[in-house]
């Protein structure tokens, strides 16, 4: 009998020590496998953001269109500055900033989406702009088309990959896009003058199918209106042909890009500034000597021009400052 | 007393069979760990050198350096853009990452005296400028000192003050690394 329970004893410490041992072992496989795909799924994450980055920054080496190729799904997103893939409460969330100036909606999640590159002159060249938009995505231009050139060119200059569609404001009736927007997940409005339908009543005709913004553009006064998905409006300048291109590719999101956008053209305008006093103090001609401290003057001011007004007052007279320094074959600000 | 010994050599055994089994394990962790973590620096390395390749042809267009739509760059920026640099660093470590920017001049060919002498504000206002020094360093962020590959292009250098066109070499130092 005690022979018997000695026997037992020694075989139950075996068990329990194979117990420990087994789960000891078992959790740091589980441990080590967690590592592993975590690891990998960083590295995965951080490369198609890194891929993305790269791409955008190759293609944006000269202006163009195109139509980017992910080779796969992923929910990309676009914030001010950052790009992101996946979704924020998931474990494979990844943010990556980049430099680059991007018009787009908040978020692409389509394999394929359209790339337009276009460079912002103010006048002296100050970034590459780029607007995206996947096919999901719809742009409504309702303008003048029979009476105003300006409309018609300005929507002539946008490539056709981008897909955006548009209708002269007279013959412009919500009912007919309600297909469009069914299939859409962003839907954006655009007038070009005296909007004919008021957000509320488009917001009954498309807003149960996904986000409606409506833009209505102040082509002469540089001016624009923003509604939001939920009616909130917000008043914004645009500051050249470029900047309302991505005001229309952004929508609400627009005001945040704008700033850095802006922020870019006052470090080009210091670089500008900069160089023209140095040139001056190596130029002899007299004649170029105040042409160019003239040219330094109009800088300064630009530098610290805060308003539309402002804004556009001293690019037309830099833009003629520079053409008289080439005329009399002085050394140019730009 | 016999079976006693027995039985602690049994509990001997299977210690000795499990610390054998975890030792190989351990051993096959640290065998993969040491493979996974070359094939990461190998990728980094790889991306860092696509990265520097496409910084390459960016550097040549980029706003800050280039002449205005004619392809060049401008001499008379890299001073106000050094200044604007120092200013401005974090925003530059976002575009450029962890490299080294330089562009010597190689046509014509500096003086002895010149080559390799770093053009900077003293050099650039006297009277033998731009005879005075032959490179310009743009950019250089490298702070855990590491050892890079280099890559480099031809490009066209444009002296507004003289309104003279020279040739020169951009050249990225690159840090096998894509972190900013």
């Amino acid at each position: 009998m005690i022979k018997s329970k000695k026997g037992n004893t020694h075989l139950l410490f075996k068990w329990i020590f194979g117990v420990i041992a087994g789960a000891i072992i078992l959790a740091f496989f589980i441990k080590f496998s967690y590592v592993h795909l975590s690891g990998e799924s960083l590295i995965e994450g951080n490369r198609i953001l890194l891929t993305v980055d790269n791409k955008l920054d190759a293609f944006g080496v000269k202006e163009g269109t195109d139509v980017f190729d992910l080779k796969g799904e992923f929910n990309l997103g676009f914030d001010c500055g950052v790009l992101s893939s996946g979704t924020p409460e998931s474990n494979n969330f990844f943010e990556r900033k980049t430099d680059k100036i991007i018009f787009t909606q908040p978020k692409i999640n389509e394999r394929y989406f359209s790339v337009w590159t276009k460079k912002w002159e103010a006048p002296y060249g100050v970034s590459t702009f780029y607007y995206l938009k996947d096919k999901n995505s719809v742009i409504l231009f309702v303008g003048p088309s029979s009476s105003s050139e300006d409309f018609v060119n300005f929507v002539g200059r946008i490539p056709s990959n981008m897909g955006i569609q548009a209708v002269d404001t007279t013959q412009f009736n919500p009912g007919d896009f309600v297909s469009t927007a069914r299939q859409s997940s962003k839907f954006t409005v655009v007038y070009f003058g005296n909007p004919t339908y008021d957000w509320s009543t488009l917001k009954s005709q498309y807003g149960n199918f996904g986000d409606l913004e409506v833009v209505v553009v102040n082509l002469n006064e540089h001016i624009a209106e923003v509604y939001d998905t939920y009616g909130n409006k917000e008043d914004v300048f645009y500051f050249g042909d470029e900047m309302l291109y991505g005001l229309i590719f952004s929508g609400s999101k627009f005001s945040c890009t704008k700033e850095i956008a802006m922020n870019r053209f006052n470090l080009l305008t210091r670089i500008h500034l900069e160089k023209v006093g140095r040139i001056m103090s190596k130029e002899n001609r007299p004649v170029c000597v105040d042409l160019l401290n003239e040219a330094r003057k109009m800088l300064e001011n630009y530098q610290f021009a805060l308003t539309k007004t402002e804004l556009y007052d001293l690019l037309e007279k830099v833009g003629r400052q520079n053409l008289q320094l080439e005329r009399e074959d002085c050394p140019t600000v730009y | 007393m016999i079976k006693n010994r027995r039985s602690q050599v049994h509990v001997s055994e299977t210690i000795l069979v499990l610390f054998v089994v975890i030792v190989i394990l351990m051993l096959g962790v640290v065998v993969y760990f040491k493979f996974s973590v070359e094939k990461n620096k190998d990728l980094a390395e790889e991306l860092s050198e696509e990265q520097a390749t496409i910084m390459l042809a960016k550097a040549v267009g980029l706003q800050e350096l280039s002449c205005d739509g004619t392809g060049c760059i401008d001499t008379a920026k890299f001073l106000p853009f050094k200044r604007v640099l120092g200013e401005d660093f974090d925003m530059y470590r976002r575009i450029f990452g962890r490299k080294k920017i330089t562009i010597t001049e190689i046509y014509p060919v500096p003086h002895d005296s010149a080559i390799d002498v770093e053009c900077d504000v003293i050099k650039y206002i006297q009277m033998e400028y731009p005879e005075n020094c032959g490179k310009w360093t743009i950019y250089d962020y490298n702070p855990e000192n590491e050892l890079g590959a280099k890559i480099s292009t031809i490009v066209s250098l444009y002296y507004p003050e003289f309104d003279e066109y020279r040739v020169g070499r951009l050249e990225i130092e690159h840090y096998g690394d894509i972190r900013r």
